[in-house]
């Protein structure tokens, strides 16, 4: 069976992700678990709850939501070098034609940046990301936008 | 001093005598003590909360940002440099909170 047009869209933000920024291959779907050193700068996509508009009878408006994490160490100005990898993720989501063909309207809808310390600093960025897609009710594997 | 103090530097003492695993060089001076890097998993990084810890009168006047090179033998270390990121005074000992340099 066809993936969800949710997770072609994760997969494909994933792929178009993958040795484009300063992350290099480490780019992650749905890690739990801890990055190590070696995956610093690192980025991990997530998938976020999404809510479901019915157009009538025969289409559905779908606002895909998922995050973005952003991981960068051994900083100490690690709130400007986490916008620095942010803003190369965004223009490569935003530049991206096969996840452009997936939906509508990609924008960041908002950043939620936070720091820790221990045997170094680490910094995190989320970064929200929201796409719109039509869909039939019935089937939701393919866009009808 | 009172009971609890005299017990308090008495145990203090014991510890500094039997437990220490570690030597740092603070300015030039040599401090035995107790090291700990304890795994920590931070923003969902793997992490360490890598302390010295020490008789409070042999760290006198140690403050954040000062640096120091650990030499620790069961942990394979040798002259591995910190800085003190914070200093917390425990009844008669004195804990280093410290980050790689």
């Amino acid at each position: 069976m066809s993936a969800s047009i949710i997770e072609q869209i994760l997969a494909r933000a994933t792929a178009a992700l993958t040795s484009t920024t300063a992350a290099q291959a480490n780019v992650f779907r749905g890690r739990s678990d801890a990055l190590a050193d070696d995956e610093i700068p690192g980025l991990n996509i997530r998938r976020a709850p999404h809510n479901e508009d019915a157009f009538g009878q025969n289409a559905s408006r779908i606002n895909i939501d998922f995050e973005v994490e952003h991981f960068v160490a051994d900083s100490a100005n690690w709130e400007t070098d986490v916008d620095a990898l942010h803003m190369q993720v965004h223009a490569v989501l935003a530049a991206d034609a096969q996840l452009a063909a997936l939906g509508r309207g990609l924008r960041c809808t908002g950043t939620d940046p936070q720091s820790d310390s221990a045997d170094r600093v680490i910094g995190k960025l989320t970064a929200q990301y929201r796409m719109q897609v039509l869909v039939r009710p019935g089937d939701l594997t393919r866009t009808i936008s | 001093m009172n009971v609890f103090a005299t017990l308090e530097s008495r145990v203090n003492a014991a510890v500094a005598a039997k437990f220490p695993n570690a030597t740092a060089l603070i300015s030039s001076v040599s401090v035995v003590g107790t090291f700990d890097a304890e795994y920590q998993e931070i923003l969902g990084v793997s992490a360490a909360r890598p302390t010295f810890v020490v008789i409070a009168s042999a760290l006198d006047g140690v403050k954040n940002g000062a640096t120091l090179a650990i030499d620790c033998t069961s942990l394979g270390m040798v002259a591995v440099p910190y800085t003190v990121i914070e200093v917390h005074a425990e009844h008669g000992m004195t804990r280093l909170f410290l980050r790689r340099a």
